[in-house]
């Protein structure tokens, strides 16, 4: 077998040498100048054969010079925004340009295949990596935001340096949520995508592409389901060498302060929630009390403003990136080196180490082509970056979200955040104090979490690698070439535990002195080191075909290819101790007559190891029309004007193997170890779960109906209305199974019955236009629109006196369910006795004044969970949107980008359920609470009565559903390009100066200072940052 | 030429053909059901577990009935909703104390079930006498499972087989709670059925802590009928004599068995032998402990119903009420307190026979009392304790380190314990009063009092008697003799209260013999203040508590358990009130 292998391997390359020979042939030297109607140089432009071949780019002068090869006739000069044009072989050929808004010459990357945008016909959505880079955001996946139709972007947490953002393709394609796949350069990451993503600095992107239609998503087979994020890297392109020198130095701050309480306030409204308990007037603090307080100048009366003591208002970001690019005919190169720093806005107070956190995050790649032979070629691609994080270790790890919240569950009114040093009468230190002060309700100070728990460090270190041959089989049939790649990705983190534990001291009751108890059994400790490392890694194979031929006006393209990946997760992850195994392979035909009918087909076949033998593989045909109208002779002479006309249709099965199981689904886990409640018996045998032998992968049905619009080559309309289908989801097949028969649920095999539904339209529109030599102008947006259903997934409906028997099934994936709040009497709250009397009811507890009203839906005089109604319409925003422009007016460049989202609604019952966390949290909101006194004063209430306990206001309710649609302006950057005479002068051939700011200001509708539109609840706000930035080409 | 497109058409082909195998799970060390009991270890492991959804034990027990009221009633925490708000179908399992015990139980049944089909023909090696005992383990097992839901469930459907993943619910009924009880006598029958063995008689060997014993199906059998003849439950299946007999037999059997109350005080650390027997750990005391039938788990009294003056303690917890100060009996065994002439349990109605003094509310007391609560001027080991409104461990309404009802836990707590070592003592789950207590609910409904009952191997006892026993072991003279059978009911519903003070029994007592809603609308406490000539005793009451509802008498089945057998069945299975 061996042998075999060997020699066929060994022949193969003594094929190619012998070709190497028989192709040297006569060859064309070929130079010219590639200009503008203004005469202005274009650089940039790439100049290709027939079938993409002999690939060559324009010099900062616009000029080129190559030699092409005898059998090439035809050359095509294209660029990014100009109509491209193919010119007859000669000797000195000089191109101008024409400008076209509609970039039909963009070259769309699928990932494994490619197409030109003039006969695209599926609906995809793409973004440069020069666009994505005015972006301030250090994540990849950060600077996505407004920029992609199709794609809706959720900020997850603003945790510095852990900033990360949830991309979601047409909203959710199934019911288990779920978010976009990943592909880099052809091969596919689904498994820790958005780590992937991370790693890859913005500078190195040079397109990204949004997968959004079935058709397009086909070949990814399995894994395709949730649509697919295409990035594509620089390569280099013949030519001199090329460097970019980008420098920023960036400021960060929080986009919002959240309003702390003052003591004396804390303390007024402590008694007012005894006394709305009725716990008379002044349970917690005398007036007294609270006059002290006010005083602010009683140490035993303090103020304490955990928020300004442990955050700073600053933090900083520096970058720094240098790529190079260049190359001859034979070898191009493509090289980026990259360093970012990342500070954290703790202040932290600790003599033995600095737990604030930061990030170096230090990033490499070179891409290389190489062209072996006539007809041999290959690549490399050689990326990796190491990373290097320090957090507080705080709550394991990942604490400064938790830290963070504490800060606003700690009362002003307590001292701290240390005991004080105690002096006898002559002077004498008695007690050292300095020790962390909490609450008995209270486990953690925040100052303990960060100055008194270690740090925590972690390094990762990521290697990716892909190399690839490529064989022009053009001897065999024009068009013909085969090739191979292997990619590699791994990933080490080694990370450095230090922990630490301290004594908590609580204040004792009596406020006029100022003594402490210890609290707990907790003492202080040293610093303790730990290790741990995880890892993981990507390996995967591919072998394709290409076959690519014009046949006068047929335009044919095909590619076939077969992937086998391996995914080897040393993460500790549930399920990771096996490799995930999977197998893509398709093919594709392009094919468009004229690029006037343009089709294609593809048809995917993948495998996944989550299925059993004989269910694991999926057949996933798509197929795309599109007719482009406005290059009809006709349309061209009667309507001018129309300079784009082109109606698209696409079908496609897609599908989904992340089904939300554990691995191996379709196997029961039986198993036996030692252990168990009972030594005696010396073995344990565990049924984990039940597994169903005929588990199938989920198909997708997804349709797309589109059309592309362009009048007079200044404006593009383009519209998608898309609908997407699955009837064979996989569920626990226990919703008719109780669960007395002794089965855990959780064990039961799940089965392929459940059904879903996805519709929704993308609408885009693009302005854009030169003015005159001087004067530049582009403006545009999107607005995506996306509705789930989940149409069934076996719900036993409630009784038939419930409101809304069912709570999934007709609803959106994430739909809540709260009670409804009687707005009859103007407030939606009772305001005298009679009102509660007259009321249903509570089951949850008894009402008291000031608290919600809520609606008995089903009229049986009482509230109880039969009346809870639909609240907000799922976890996704309805309506997802961004616009933005760009000017230029000679030297000077402004741009601009707005993102947004409408029909989104987030619920914040959770405001009431802090009044009694701990000691109690309260925030802007709870001022304008409700009292008997505000209520006679007709005095603003927009909080119901607060409580220092549970209260029949904190069960969820629509009272605190609230509109989160906002408008912010993600990104505004002013550059200026100094003259070139200046430029060269300073030994560059150009310089920019960059100023530059994110997330600058929000609009929404939320008029509070406690809340916010996105992430998490208490958790860290998006930040604002400016940007100076220097951009110098060599 | 065609060479060449050999390798890459070669590995697509590769990818479509062969790559089947590529992806299957080489072995993961699982097997399948079948293979379970080919193997004698597997066999074993299977019985092990079996075990796994024992009830555990909670310190916190007393703080769920009119026993104590928790100063942990913090906003969200289980004892907010539990005295604040009430609890809900879908909510109950999430807050109540031990959950939704449901599914736990069944599927411990079920894998019983799987268990004792499986056995006989199991081909895995083993003796027969083995055999036997595993499979007596496990009849002991499933009743003890059942005993559990039937106890807080009532009526539950009757499972003896493995349903499978594929079962058609269309007919299923819920059993009554006499027949759920017929199969746990006989279950428990079918165990003490079996020869005495290495793996299943009336002792355990080292290292066998844990197992099911005959013991355990003994006491199974006692508490089922007794609970079967409470009024909650009784459906007219048994006749008392039926629960005479089986209770009598019981207690008969652990007589001869060996089972006797603990009697050895501990006078150096200032404990009575009721005192002593919570400190020891039952498993290393078994060859000394044999009071003990089943279960004991060591608890931190000192930290989690502790008192404030003690470093490191977290919370106050169960902290007694006046309701259990009050029921404790004067140490002559007198009643001090019969009744209370105000709706509000504020003005008690003292029996001046007594000698209870209301200024010295905790003189000449049950022995039992100083054992089990800390009052305003007891001692922990040198420190005194002062519940009075300004003392060192004052009531608090709002520190959870501090009493809310003027008394704290000291039942389990040893006075050494601290922050540097815990000495304090296990909650068991069946222990031998229990055996005396039903025989004697039962007899004096059957014959009344006094009359005298063969025990068999010449005992006699009669409901007095056996009552008397407990109080024995206590230091508290007898039950007067010749009390009607009202009178004895309640002496004996009383007495048991005290001996299971801030156990788990008082919370399903309540509920057996309906009388939640009488004993649990409100507790009350005693605030104390200090005067310069002594103390005033004042007491009060805590709010209405939304849980003495009578639908609490048993628990709810979750919403969606409910929503399902409507849907396959059409009959509502939820319990009343809910």
């Amino acid at each position: 077998m061996i042998y075999k292998k060997t020699i066929s391997i060994m022949l193969f390359f003594l094929m190619i040498m012998n070709l190497q020979l028989k192709a040297q042939g006569i060859r064309t030297e070929v130079s010219g100048t590639v200009t503008n109607k203004y005469g202005e140089p274009l650089s940039g432009a790439i100049i290709s054969s027939e079938n993409d071949k002999g690939l060559y780019i324009t010099d900062f002068n616009g000029k080129y010079s190559f030699t092409v090869e005898e059998n090439v006739s035809k050359i095509t000069f294209a660029l990014i925004g100009y109509k491209s044009q193919t010119k007859f072989v000669d000797k000195v050929i000089d191109v101008v340009l024409e400008e076209d808004a509609h970039a039909t010459s963009e070259n769309i990357n699928f990932g494994f295949t490619k197409q030109s945008r003039d006969v695209l016909s599926n609906a995809v959505s793409s973004v440069s990596g020069q666009t994505l880079g005015k972006s301030l955001m250090s994540r990849l996946q950060g600077t996505f935001s407004g920029r992609l139709s199709g794609l809706t972007t959720v900020e997850e947490t603003f945790q510095p340096l852990y900033e990360d953002v949830n991309m979601y393709i047409r909203g959710f394609s199934t019911y288990h949520g779920g978010t976009a796949g990943v592909v880099i350069d052809g091969i596919l990451y689904d498994n820790y995508s958005h780590d992937v993503l991370f790693r890859i600095s913005p500078e190195e992107v040079e397109s990204v592409t949004v997968l959004k239609d079935g058709a397009s998503q086909a070949l990814y087979g399995l894994r395709g389901g949730k649509g697919l994020i295409v990035i594509t890297t620089k390569r280099g392109i013949p030519g001199k060498l090329k460097v970019n020198v980008n420098i920023d130095e960036t400021i960060q701050e929080p986009s919002y302060k959240p309003y702390f309480i003052n003591s004396s306030t804390y303390a007024s409204l402590r008694n007012q929630a005894a006394y709305n308990d009725g716990l008379g007037k002044n349970y917690f603090f005398s007036d007294e009390q609270i006059e002290k307080f006010n005083s602010k100048d009683d140490p035993l009366y303090p103020n304490t403003n955990w928020y300004n003591m442990l955050m700073r208002n600053l933090s900083h970001q520096q970058r720094v990136a240098v790529d190079a690019t260049g190359g001859s005919d034979i070898v191009q190169y493509y090289a980026n080196v990259n360093m970012i720093h990342q500070g954290g806005f703790w202040h932290t107070d600790q003599k033995d180490y600095n737990a604030n956190n930061s990030m170096y995050r230090f990033n490499m790649r070179g891409n290389i082509d190489v062209k072996i032979t006539p007809y041999l070629s290959g690549y490399a691609n050689m990326a990796g970056n190491i990373i290097r994080r320090h957090d507080p270790a705080g709550v394991a790890g990942s604490g400064n979200d938790n830290i963070y919240s504490m800060l606003y569950y700690m009362p002003s009114t307590l001292y701290g955040p240390l005991t004080p040093t105690v002096y006898d009468a002559e002077g004498n230190v008695i007690d050292n104090g300095g020790e962390v002060i909490t609450t008995t309700k209270i486990g953690s100070s925040p100052y303990g979490m960060l100055n008194r728990s270690g740090y925590y460090t972690q390094t990762n270190t990521n290697i990716y690698s892909q190399a690839g041959l490529n064989l022009d089989m053009s001897f065999v049939t024009p068009g013909l070439s085969i090739g191979g790649n292997v990619g590699y990705l791994s990933y080490i983190t080694a990370v450095l535990t230090t922990t630490q534990d301290y004594a908590r001291y609580t204040r004792d009751d009596d406020w006029n002195s100022l003594s402490f108890t210890q609290h707990g059994t907790t003492q202080n400790t040293d610093l303790a080191y730990g290790k741990s490392t995880a890892l993981y890694g990507y390996l995967s194979y591919k072998g394709e075909v290409n076959y690519a031929r014009n046949f006068d006006l047929h335009h044919l393209k095909s590619n076939l290819f077969g992937i086998y990946q391996n995914f080897n997760d040393n993460t500790g992850n549930v399920g990771s101790q096996y490799d995930f195994k999977r197998i893509y392979s398709g093919l594709e035909v392009q094919y468009d007559y004229d690029k006037r009918y343009a089709v294609k087909f593809d048809l995917g076949y993948s495998g996944s190891d989550y299925f059993p033998s004989g269910h694991r593989f999926l057949w996933t045909p798509g197929v795309s029309v599109a007719w482009i109208a406005s290059n009809e002779a006709f349309v061209k002479e009667s309507l001018p004007w129309l300079s784009l006309a082109k109606p698209r249709l696409s079908y496609g099965i897609t599908g989904n193997d992340d089904i939300g199981l554990d691995r191996y689904g379709y196997l029961d886990q039986v198993k036996t170890s030692g252990g168990g409640k009972i030594g005696y018996l010396g073995y344990y045998t565990n049924e984990s779960s039940f597994g169903n032998s005929s588990l199938r992968p989920e198909e997708i049905k997804k349709y797309n109906i589109g059309l592309d619009l362009g009048f007079a080559n200044q404006l593009t309309l383009s519209v998608d209305f898309f609908k997407e289908k699955m009837d064979n989801g996989v569920f626990r097949s226990t919703s008719f199974i109780p669960s007395y028969q002794g089965i855990s649920l959780g064990a039961f095999p799940a089965i392929n019955f459940a059904e879903y539904e996805n519709k929704g339209y993308e609408i885009e529109l693009n302005y854009s236009k030169r003015i005159n030599k001087d004067m530049a102008l582009r403006i545009g947006g999107f607005l995506n629109y996306n509705k789930n259903i989940i149409k069934n997934i076996g719900e036993s409906p409630n009784e038939d006196d419930y409101a809304y028997p069912y709570r999934s099934e007709g609803f959106p994936y994430g739909q809540s369910f709260g009670y409804l709040v009687d707005y009859s009497n103007g407030n939606g709250m009772f305001n005298f006795q009679k009102e509660i009397e007259a009321s249903p009811e509570y089951s949850f507890g008894t009402p008291r004044l000031g608290d919600l009203k809520y609606q008995d839906l089903n009229g049986d005089n009482i509230i109880d969970e039969k009346d809870q109604a639909p609240i907000g319409n799922g976890s996704l925003p309805r309506y997802y949107f961004g616009f933005s422009g760009d000017f230029s007016y000679k030297n000077w460049e402004l741009s601009f980008l707005f993102q947004g989202v409408a029909d989104y609604y987030r619920n914040f019952t959770r405001l009431v359920s802090n009044e009694s966390i701990y000691d109690g949290r309260y925030s802007d909101s709870h001022l304008n609470a409700w009292t008997e006194e505000r209520w006679l004063n007709d005095e603003k209430i927009s909080y119901p009565a607060i409580s220092t306990s549970k209260s029949t206001s904190s069960e969820y309710n629509d009272y605190f559903n609230k509109d989160c649609s906002f408008i912010r302006l993600k990104n505004l950057e002013l550059a200026y390009t100094l003259p070139q005479s200046k430029a060269l002068k300073l030994g560059a051939k150009s310089i920019k100066i960059i100023l530059g700011g994110q997330n600058l200001f929000t609009i929404d509708k939320l008029k509070t200072r406690d809340m916010v539109v996105e992430g998490s609840y208490g958790a860290f706000p998006i930040y604002r940052m400016y940007r100076l930035g220097i951009r110098a080409q060599f | 030429m065609k060479n060449y497109l050999y390798f890459p058409f070669l590995f697509i082909i590769f990818c479509l053909s062969s790559c089947d195998d590529l992806l299957d799970l080489k072995s993961n060390g699982t097997i399948t059901m079948d293979e379970v009991f080919t193997d004698r270890n597997r066999t074993r492991g299977y019985l092990n577990s079996c075990y796994n959804y024992l009830p555990t034990t909670y310190l916190h027990a007393g703080s769920f009935t009119d026993d104590a009221e928790d100063s942990d009633n913090t906003a969200y925490s289980t004892f907010d909703y539990w005295y604040n708000t009430g609890l809900s179908a879908s909510r109950f399992q999430v807050i109540n104390f031990d959950g939704g015990p449901w599914s736990d139980y069944f599927q411990g049944i079920r894998k019983c079930n799987v268990f004792l089909i499986s056995i006989d023909n199991a081909t895995a090696y083993a003796t027969d006498s083995e055999k036997a005992g595993w499979k007596a383990q496990a009849y002991t097992l499933r009743a003890f499972y059942y005993l559990q839901l039937v106890k807080r469930y009532g009526q539950i459907p009757l499972l003896l087989e493995d349903y499978g993943v594929s079962h058609d619910y269309a007919s299923e009924k819920k059993a009554t709670v006499g027949q759920i009880v017929q199969q746990i006598l006989d279950d428990c029958d079918s165990a003490l059925a079996t020869p005495s063995s290495a793996d299943y008689s009336w002792d355990i060997r080292d290292n066998q802590w844990g197992i099911m014993t005959k013991a355990v199906a003994w006491a199974i059998k006692s508490q089922a009928i007794t609970y079967a003849k409470s009024p909650l439950f009784d459906d007219g299946t048994f006749t008392i004599d039926k629960a005479l007999e089986i209770t009598k037999e019981a207690l008969s059997q652990f007589l001869s068995n060996g089972y006797e109350l603990w009697n050895e005080a501990d006078p150096e650390n200032g404990h009575n032998a009721y005192a002593t027997y919570f400190l020891y750990n039952p498993n290393d005391m078994r060859a000394k402990d044999k009071e003990t039938i089943y279960g004991g788990n060591q608890v931190a009294v000192w930290q989690n119903a502790g008192l404030p003056i003690i470093g490191g303690v977290s919370k106050a917890g169960s902290c007694p009420s006046q309701d259990l100060v009050d029921a404790y009996e004067m140490a002559n065994g007198e009643t001090p307190i019969t009744g209370y002439n105000d709706a509000n349990h504020l003005k008690p109605i003292i029996n001046s026979a007594s000698g209870y003094d209301e200024n010295n509310p905790y003189e000449n007391r049950d022995p039992r009392f100083y054992s089990t609560i800390f009052y305003n001027g007891s001692k922990r080991g040198t420190s005194s304790i002062y519940t009075y409104e300004t003392g060192n461990c004052g009531i608090s309404e709002t520190n959870i380190k501090y009493t809310t009802t003027g008394y704290y836990l000291r039942k389990y707590g040893d006075d050494r314990s601290n922050r540097n070592s815990n000495y304090d003592g296990y909650v068991r789950i069946m222990r031998l009063p229990e055996i005396y207590f039903n025989f004697a609910e039962i007899a004096y409904q059957a014959k009344g009092a006094d009359e005298k009952i063969d025990l068999g191997g010449n005992r006699s006892m009669s409901a007095c008697d056996a009552v008397n026993a407990v109080r024995a072991r206590a230091g508290m003279p007898n039950f007067p003799t010749g009390l009607t059978s009202d009178l004895f009911e309640k002496k004996y519903r009383n007495e048991r209260r005290i001996e299971y003070a801030m156990e788990i029994d008082r919370y399903f007592d309540l509920r057996r013999w309906k009388i939640l809603s009488e004993k649990t609308q409100f507790i009350t406490g005693m605030r104390i203040t200090k005067e310069s000539d002594g103390y005033t005793y004042n007491r009060f009451r805590f709010e209405n508590r939304p849980t003495c509802e009578d639908k609490y008498l048993l628990y709810p089945l979750t919403l969606t358990e409910v929503n399902k057998m409507m849907t396959l069945t059409g009959e509502n299975w939820q319990n009343p009130g809910w």
